[in-house]
């Protein structure tokens, strides 16, 4: 689809939408990928007094023989509207449709709100050092998010595609033993990991949640140290809240600043008193054992990248140098384990 | 245990990018995307030769100190440092009952420890620091 005849289509579906007339203008391509890629594009209502606004496309082509391969993005703002409207913050979803095919695959559209905030981690960590106490009101701001998502009822969810998948601490190591097999390489540590983690399986959360699956210093935009919005709903599946805890506890989304367990700017001990009194259900067994088995993945990833590139699947000098990144991720699982040995 | 892709397909790799991202946006110079995208590249090329710098001098013994602590954990007399990754990934894999965990688990540190300090040394938490969680 030629630019012109998409942004025609856009605006249509835009001015189908409640949100009053508007006319387009294409700003800029955000990022351009094999089968999906993202635009900024101003919108100027009809009504004289309107003020212009950003809008960000997300645009898929979505083979649907293929189903399950790509997240439809319909489905994506189903979740981010129901989160949004139980009190996360969220970009506003402007629209969301499947537009008539015009190349090989139809394509998925979905129109979210430009959010104003700082997003690339190492900003976000000055912009927040920049507010006195700012790291414990961003710490205060995610846990706040998390437990208003996680108490969302998933009969709530209401997608067009497909169900969200679920899966348990169970199903979730059978994941990670399959991508580990899938590996052409050997790698000890992952496999000691994943030992561990099925001699211990955590307790089973008390209710099924949504689960962001993704929310980390990365994905979050913030303004004056607070969480503006949750971005890459890609992930979202149902599953143990914990989970998320975990992810953004992460060593790998502190950008070196390793004694800020949450993101590089908070602590532990203020994200879990924060998720608590907002209604969140902390469980350290499980927090542990998530903290275990998403550093496990994340390696397992990393060495995944680095096979593409060894078997020519990928000429990405950056999968390339994954490779050299796998004995970070073991580092941390040996120190995570350690306590588990003894 | 076994870094991939291996010294000489990262030398090959940082070569390619060198030639290609890099000389591109050298012939391009007003073109902002093009010298972003090579500034980047530039810098992980960069990094990758320090690591292979590193690998040159202390690779070779790093690997004979955990082909020495895997013979002695899986009681064996001989085998390459690929025959014995394999064989503990097996021992591992299949439930490894007549394994000491505690023992796996410092082999398995060791080794770590002596191929972070080729690849990044900086990661490294001191112990006074206490442990990272």
């Amino acid at each position: 689809m030629t630019d012109e005849r998409l942004l025609v289509e856009l605006e249509k579906l835009m001015n189908s939408a409640d949100h009053g007339s508007v006319s387009l203008t294409f700003d800029r391509e955000l990022t351009a990928g094999a089968n999906r890629r993202t635009i900024r594009l101003v919108a100027a209502p009809a009504e004289a007094d309107a003020a212009p606004f950003t809008a960000v496309a997300q645009l898929i082509e979505r083979d649907v023989e293929r189903a399950g391969a790509t997240r439809s993005v319909l489905d994506e703002g189903a979740v981010v509207s129901l989160a949004g409207a139980n009190g996360v913050p969220v970009a506003e979803v402007l629209a969301a449709a499947r537009l008539p095919a015009v190349g090989s695959q139809p394509v998925e559209v979905l129109i979210t709100r430009e959010v104003v905030g700082e997003t690339i981690p190492r900003r976000v960590l000055r912009s927040v050092g920049e507010v006195d106490g700012g790291g414990r009101t961003l710490t205060r701001s995610c846990g706040r998010a998390l437990a208003r998502l996680h108490a969302i009822d998933p009969a709530a969810v209401d997608v067009v595609a497909e169900p969200l998948p679920a899966f348990t601490a169970g199903d979730y190591l059978d994941h990670l033993t399959q991508r580990l097999d899938d590996l052409p390489g050997r790698h000890p540590t992952f496999r000691f990991a994943i030992g561990r983690l099925g001699h211990d399986l955590p307790s089973d959360p008390p209710a099924r949640s949504v689960v962001h699956g993704d929310f980390r210093n990365g994905n979050l935009i913030v303004a004056d140290a607070e969480l503006a919005a949750a971005l890459d709903w890609e992930l979202v599946h149902l599953g143990d809240p914990m989970e998320d805890l975990a992810w953004l506890c992460l060593r790998t989304w502190r950008f070196g600043i390793d004694d800020r367990e949450v993101g590089g700017f908070g602590t532990l001990d203020d994200l879990r008193r924060f998720y608590v009194e907002d209604g969140g259900r902390w469980r350290q067994d499980a927090f542990d054992w998530w903290t275990i088995a998403r550093t496990a993945w994340w390696g397992i990833g990393l060495a995944a990248q680095a096979a593409a590139f060894v078997d020519g699947r990928s000429d990405s000098l950056v999968h390339a140098a994954s490779g050299r990144r796998v004995v970070e991720l073991e580092y941390d699982l040996l120190g995570l384990l350690a306590d588990r040995v003894g | 245990m076994i870094d991939r892709p291996d010294a000489h397909r990262l030398l090959n790799a940082v070569a390619d990018a060198l030639a290609g991202d890099v000389v591109s946006a050298l012939s391009s110079p007003s073109d902002p995307d093009m010298v972003g995208a090579a500034r980047y590249t530039a810098r992980i090329a960069a990094n990758l030769c320090r690591i292979l710098a590193r690998e040159a001098v202390a690779g070779p013994e790093a690997e004979a100190s955990t082909v020495a602590d895997l013979r002695a954990l899986l009681g064996r007399e001989d085998g390459s440092l690929e025959e014995l990754t394999e064989a503990l990934d097996e021992l591992l894999r299949s439930g490894a009952a007549d394994l000491d965990q505690r023992q796996v688990h410092r082999v398995l540190a060791a080794d770590v420890e002596r191929r972070l300090a080729i690849a990044r040394p900086s990661y490294r938490i001191d112990a006074d620091r206490g442990s990272m969680s």
